[in-house]
């Protein structure tokens, strides 16, 4: 009964929390103060709520209120929710206590409705992954996309922002579309929407059927998540946002249509043939390369993020679909640890993906810019900015000890243990080929972060905005600092964590006890600290040569900041292997004043095309408005001729229905 | 005794098709609820005693659809389309013709063959189908506005009658939203009748074909 008074009370702080800034809207800073602490308060509750259910042996119910006849908001919190609740409730509480002050910059707007949408958008999310009832899901699931839709579209007043809040509005909505069809198609006669009741009806369904609602799901929630070539809206949405929401809604709402497929698929449906788990794989396969491809290529921070978020959800799709896999072989060990490597990367890419974000924001709170072309130097004046975006970068690279490392680690054993199977030649080298392009995305990624952290940190400033930059205000930087200390600590006790994951298919799906999973994660961090303390201590013994600090000889020219290696330059070389992919349009323009050889400029220029958009969205788009524009013939304008329309209808409806 | 009434109701609706004049079809819409609000009473009387529900949805009945509306639109009538010549988009010997065949449509094929699984005891229901279908008809055969109200009204009437006769009236407070519904909604209709003769300087709707995007 305790949950339920503490839900209760989760829920009065978040809805304080939206209401409040509204009654001190005036003073705009005790608005946004309010907004952010309720918001932070409730987060807190919430993680406290998600540690009693996943440590809790059964499920807890309650009832909180009905709100049609025959519908209630009922809330389940089993281990897969409480998971996911913590995870919400992490970023949540973070990203709130940034808020209160990063959110100054926005100072002349109305940051009491930014308040109220955020803190309705966090409770929504957290309704998301908690009811048990699909109408209250699709209920809470569009108040999600709205009131996110709202944040998106905060700085309305650009054009490229309310571009990119049609876009978002438009793609979610469509995948809201699949995802009701996927429920409406489990509906029973009667008419209950409870989880439980689909999942009788579901279990009687023919396989069509079965195979229908599951590509339903895969879309509409892969719409969500943003998983190719579903994500056109994601790396514009993203960056239209004010970056602490960017942070929550890549860290955390993009995990709801994870959740929202676990549910659907694994809890609901029931397993399925083996396809439907291969389908998955190679969704997730493509959305990580062609994320991680994507990224390279971006010269704005949070389109780059935005680009690895798709990487990452492809990654976390991989590992739930090697689990379908798992379970549609009926070994439902290995489908577990699966599973539970899926929802592992779920945590570590909200905190290495939300530390990234918010270390971005610190970075345009001190710069005013984005673009990391306009940067550089920023580690002599940020430093301690530097390092935390370091651990992210690091940790999002897969790189060890960090977390992003112990999660893929996990998935390359699931991968090559559906390959021992011997199944069939096409699982066993599908397999292989999977790990080895989940080694390419690993490798991309990290030179896309060396690209990232290089150019806007290292060498000097290109603008003088970079060279005036200062340190943030010491509270920003220790609210995102307990984010890269869980970088580290999720990554050297990646057992203990997934020996407590793999507890939560065990409650969807049942099956055998899951034996203890062991790493040397924590061996090798010990060894790596050891070494290095070895040599940093064998150096002050043996005392090495004097350092000599000089300027950098460079042929007698003074160094400046056009000499450094640019974005562009960088993945040059990556834009050109990926050629047939991206299709770069490169010009080179040279301009001189007298002859070919004094004073000229040249001009170059390279833009990569998006395939998705010229061969899948442009056609569709034309195709739609060219019939839309045929059947408009029947819009006559005449009242009687409409009405004409109604009645045949009705007409038909009388003597077809029977 | 509730034949009888069903059978005025229907014709009433059947009448409405073939005459020209706006004022006989408000009269004729009044009488049609009064032939309503009559089934009401009749029904509550045929279920034992004084029955309070049939008695306040009768009385409503007369008080809202015999007396209020149509003393609202007659006056309507008078004060805005004294004279003015507007053409049917149906010939009304043709329309009667149509209706005739809505009405065999809903008694011969509607109610026994698709509706079966509805007991009724009277041909109530068929009389409610076919005014919800005449109403629809009448919409599209005239092009004056204030037609269109008429028609809302007679098609209404149709399914408030086939409420009454499937499930002997629902919940009062339902009753209530109904009534509350029509009169609302009519008092709107009517304030935009009022916006469409001031902008068109006529009531013909073809007047507002232009106004598709």
């Amino acid at each position: 009964m305790i949950t339920y008074k503490l839900f209760i009370l989760l829920f009065l702080l978040y809805t304080l929390g939206a209401v409040s800034p509204f009654i001190t809207r005036h003073n705009r800073w005790m608005a946004l103060k309010l907004g952010c602490l309720f918001g932070a308060g409730g987060s807190l509750l919430g993680l406290w709520i998600g540690i009693i259910g996943l440590t809790s042996a059964g499920e807890i119910t309650f009832n909180i209120a009905n709100i049609l006849p025959g519908v209630s908001i009922g809330i389940a919190l089993d281990k897969l929710s409480a998971f996911f609740m913590i995870t919400i409730s992490l970023v949540a509480l973070v990203t709130c206590l940034y808020s209160i002050k990063y959110m100054k910059i926005y100072s002349k707007e109305n940051l009491a409705w930014w308040s109220f949408c955020l803190n309705l958008f966090i409770l929504a999310m957290i309704f998301v992954v908690t009811v048990n009832n699909a109408l209250t899901f699709l209920f809470f699931w569009e108040v999600m996309t709205i009131s996110s839709y709202f944040l998106v579209t905060y700085s309305f007043q650009r054009e490229f922002v309310r571009k990119a809040g049609f876009i978002y509005i438009v793609m979610t909505h469509i995948g809201t579309v699949f995802i009701a069809t996927a429920f409406f198609l489990m509906l029973s006669p009667s008419g209950d929407w409870n989880f439980t009741s689909l999942a009788e009806i579901a279990g009687t369904l023919p396989p069509a059927t079965k195979n229908l609602i599951f590509i339903c799901a895969l879309m509409g929630f892969g719409t969500k998540a943003g998983a190719v070539p579903l994500h056109i809206w994601l790396p514009r949405a993203h960056p239209a946002a004010p970056t602490p929401v960017s942070a929550i809604m890549s860290g955390v709402m993009l995990k709801t249509a994870i959740y929202g497929l676990i549910r659907l698929i694994i809890d609901i449906l029931g397993i399925g043939p083996s396809w439907w788990g291969g389908l998955v794989v190679v969704v997730g396969l493509v959305s990580a390369l062609i994320g991680v491809i994507s990224a390279l290529m971006e010269h704005d921070l949070k389109r780059l993020l935005a680009f690895h978020s798709v990487e990452n959800i492809g990654i976390i799709l991989m590992g739930i679909g090697t689990s379908l896999v798992f379970y549609s072989w009926n070994m439902s060990v290995p489908a577990a640890i699966a599973l539970a490597v899926g929802l592992f990367h779920v945590l570590n890419h909200a905190i290495f993906k939300s530390l990234l974000f918010l270390s971005t924001a610190s970075v345009y709170y001190a710069t005013g810019t984005k673009d990391i072309d306009q940067l550089g130097g920023l580690i002599k004046k940020m430093p301690y900015t530097a390092v935390l975006f370091l651990i992210g970068a690091i940790s999002i690279s897969a790189i060890p000890p960090f977390n992003g490392f112990a999660s893929e680690y996990q998935l390359y054993l699931s991968m090559l243990t559906v390959s021992y199977q011997d199944v069939s030649a096409i699982w066993s080298v599908g397999a292989i080929v999977t790990c080895a392009g989940l080694a390419l995305t690993g490798a991309l990624a990290a030179a896309c972060f060396v690209k990232a952290f290089g150019i806007s940190f290292l060498a000097l400033p290109r603008t003088q905005r970079a060279a005036e930059a200062q340190e943030v205000p010491k509270s920003m930087i220790y609210t995102i600092a307990p984010l890269a200390f869980l970088c580290l600590l999720l990554g050297i006790s990646s057992p203990q964590v997934m020996n407590i994951l793999t507890d939560i298919p065990l409650q969807l799906a049942g099956g055998p006890q899951i034996p203890a999973i062991q790493t040397y994660n924590l061996n090798l961090f010990l060894a790596l600290g050891i070494i290095v303390i070895v040599l940093v201590g064998l150096t002050k013994i043996m005392g090495g040569r004097p350092v000599r600090k000089t300027e950098t000889w460079c042929c007698g020219i003074e160094i400046n900041s056009a000499m450094e290696y640019t974005a562009a330059s960088f993945s040059q070389p990556i834009r050109r292997v990926y050629r047939p992919l991206l299709r770069p349009h490169r010009s080179v323009k040279k301009e001189f004043y007298s002859l070919p050889f004094f004073k000229y400029k040249i001009i170059f220029e390279e833009e990569v095309r998006s395939g998705l958009k010229d061969f899948i969205y442009q056609p569709l788009r034309a195709n739609i408005i060219y019939i839309s524009k045929k059947w408009q013939i029947i819009q006559s304008g005449n009242i009687n001729l409409y009405l004409v329309y109604i009645f045949l209808t009705l007409i038909a409806l009388l003597i077809w229905a029977h | 005794m509730i034949n009888i009434l069903g059978n005025i109701f229907l014709v009433t609706g059947l009448l409405m098709l073939s005459g020209r004049k706006m004022k006989t079809a408000i009269i004729l819409l009044a009488m049609q609820s009064l032939s309503l609000s009559m089934i009401a009473f009749f029904s509550g009387y045929a279920l034992g005693g004084l029955n309070w529900h049939m008695f306040i949805i009768g009385s409503l009945t007369i008080l809202v659809k015999v007396i209020a509306l149509p003393v609202l639109l007659y006056r309507l009538v008078n004060e805005l389309n004294p004279n003015e010549p507007i053409g049917l988009s149906v010939k009304s010997l043709l329309s009667f013709s149509v209706g005739i065949v809505l009405v065999l449509f809903s008694y011969s094929y509607v109610v026994p063959e698709f509706l079966s699984s509805i007991h009724v005891d009277s041909y109530l229901l068929s009389a409610a189908l076919s005014s919800i279908l005449l109403g629809c008809f009448y919409m599209i055969s005239r092009s004056c506005v204030l037609d269109q109200i008429i028609g809302i009204i007679l098609m209404e009437n149709g399914l408030f009658l086939s409420s009454l006769a499937i499930t002997g009236g629902m919940p009062l407070i339902v009753e209530l939203g109904i009534f509350f519904d029509i009169l609302v909604g009519v008092l709107v209709m009517v304030g935009i009748t009022y916006q469409i003769k001031n902008s068109c300087q006529s009531l013909d709707i073809k007047n507002l074909n232009r106004l598709r995007g």
